[in-house]
């Protein structure tokens, strides 16, 4: 007997395993380890500057700032006019070729964060097209994250909006001692951003409770209830907010 | 060099006082995980690091798996990238059969391109604690072998003996302590896999891997 029908079998049972939350998964993995790379060139970058220019180096220690200034100028003498550091500089004196590394590096920096970006809005789409309910009230990077940590959107049906709420907190869920967090992924939501420190916990609750809603939806009905969970959703927040101001 | 023989088709090849395990090669010139190949008198031999198979761990403490001849069936469960099921794959040779059952898609791509590769190897890509669904293309085997992280794994082995293994057969399961239990000691963990293996088989050797491998033990059941 041949084994034939077995790898034709195996092959089958492995092609229909993949799904669109597979390829979900594997994109938010690129975007996670390129802005790990991202950061680290970065790293390497700045110090290299450090060493050409250190009274600048100190003053650009952020990373926006860094890229924004460095772009258009890269010798000393163009710099110091531009952020008045002192002209003679305790640095070393890189000649022409060096410095070009420096550039080098920004611009591959820069094409990162263009390759971060094109992922980023190719995971929206994916997200609007098959899950339209959850991108409305969780927005697509959230609800790709939160799949890629569940596993699948089936898995993240079954779930209860507690659950949902505190995903991707498990590294610090288990800390004797410590109470339990209380928002995961859901964080960078903008309403919970935009909130005050006391109350983010009460509106990651609610954008939770609704986004789970909007995660039922998608998998069982199918249906289209943006409208319907987003008014309820601001009407929430509002209660919340408008509470707070009722009592000061 | 000279060369010793332990069960069907692996060797020792001793070599100035060291000595190292090989199969001899089913599909000649072709290194299935970046292994030495030896070429003497006119057969290829397969180096079988023990850091790599637990099988073969056990044969450097000293064991002979008996129940593994040339041309029997073997069940792998777990079969993984395929390592340790290749030197099966060498052991049973051409009349033999090893169903090889593994449950990750990403792994088993590679499964099956080994497979491909060695026409005595059949994958199936399922849950190996699910297996009775798949009774219809499986047949009665010869020897069991299973090596899954999973903390009912003894269960799973009885369970699929019970289904798939011959009267007479022979078995081995990887016993990984740190699966079943994390808390407990591991000696510990692996005597009350004995004890539970026990009521069901005739116990013929328990095998602790250390150096090889941490924390595993290998147990030859025969049923």
């Amino acid at each position: 007997m041949d084994n034939r029908d077995f790898i034709i079998e195996a092959k089958r049972a492995i092609k229909d395993k993949w799904t669109v939350d597979t390829l979900i998964k594997r994109l938010v993995e690129l975007v996670d380890q390129t802005s790990k790379a991202e950061n680290i060139l970065f790293k390497a970058v700045y110090d290299l500057f450090f060493l050409y220019y250190p009274e600048a180096g100190i003053k650009l220690e952020e990373k926006e700032r860094f890229i924004e200034e460095i772009k258009n100028y890269i010798d000393r003498d163009d710099i110091s006019k531009h952020l008045g550091s002192p002209k003679e500089s305790m640095g070393y004196d890189l000649t022409g070729t060096y410095i070009e590394v420096i550039k080098d590096g920004l611009k591959e920096i820069s094409d990162i964060r263009l390759l971060i970006n094109s992922i980023e809005n190719k995971i929206d789409d994916l997200i609007n097209k098959n899950y339209p309910n959850s991108y409305a009230v969780l927005t697509g990077m959230i609800t790709a994250r939160l799949i890629s940590i569940a596993g699948s959107m089936q898995e993240l049906a079954m779930m209860p909006s507690s659950k949902i709420q505190i995903l991707g907190t498990e590294s610090t869920m288990f800390i004797k001692g410590r109470r339990t967090p209380k928002y995961g992924v859901i964080f960078k939501h903008k309403l919970v951003q935009s909130a005050d420190d006391n109350l983010k916990g009460k509106i990651a609750k609610v954008v939770a409770s609704c986004g789970t809603l909007a995660i039922k939806t998608d998998i069982f009905s199918k249906e289209d209830k943006k409208d319907a969970i987003l008014s309820e959703l601001n009407r929430r927040v509002d209660k919340i907010l408008g509470n707070r101001k009722g009592h000061r | 060099m000279e060369i010793e023989k332990v069960i069907d088709n692996v060797y020792w090849i001793k070599n100035n006082g060291s000595r190292i395990l090989t199969t001899l090669n089913f599909k000649q010139g072709v290194s299935v995980y970046g292994e030495r190949i030896f070429r003497l008198n006119g057969r290829e031999y397969r180096e079988w690091i023990p850091s790599r198979s637990k099988l073969a761990a056990a044969i450097y403490k000293g064991f002979k798996p008996v129940g593994l001849r040339e041309g029997i069936s073997v069940l792998y469960l777990g079969a993984s990238t395929g390592t340790t099921l290749s030197h099966i794959s060498d052991i049973i040779g051409r009349e033999g059969k090893a169903f090889a059952v593994e449950i990750s898609e990403e792994i088993g791509v590679r499964l099956i391109l080994l497979a491909e590769n060695r026409k005595n190897i059949y994958p199936i890509i399922y849950d190996a604690a699910k297996l009775e669904d798949k009774g219809s293309i499986l047949q009665r085997c010869d020897f069991l072998y299973e090596d899954i992280a999973q903390k009912d794994q003894v269960g799973i082995f009885i369970k699929n003996a019970n289904n798939f293994l011959k009267r007479g057969g022979y078995g081995a399961i990887a016993v990984k302590a740190r699966s079943i239990d994390v808390l407990s000691p591991p000696k510990e963990v692996i005597e009350r896999a004995r004890q539970e293996l026990s009521k069901r088989f005739s116990i013929m050797k328990l095998i602790d891997l250390y150096p090889f491998q941490k924390d595993h033990a290998i147990i030859f059941v025969k049923n």
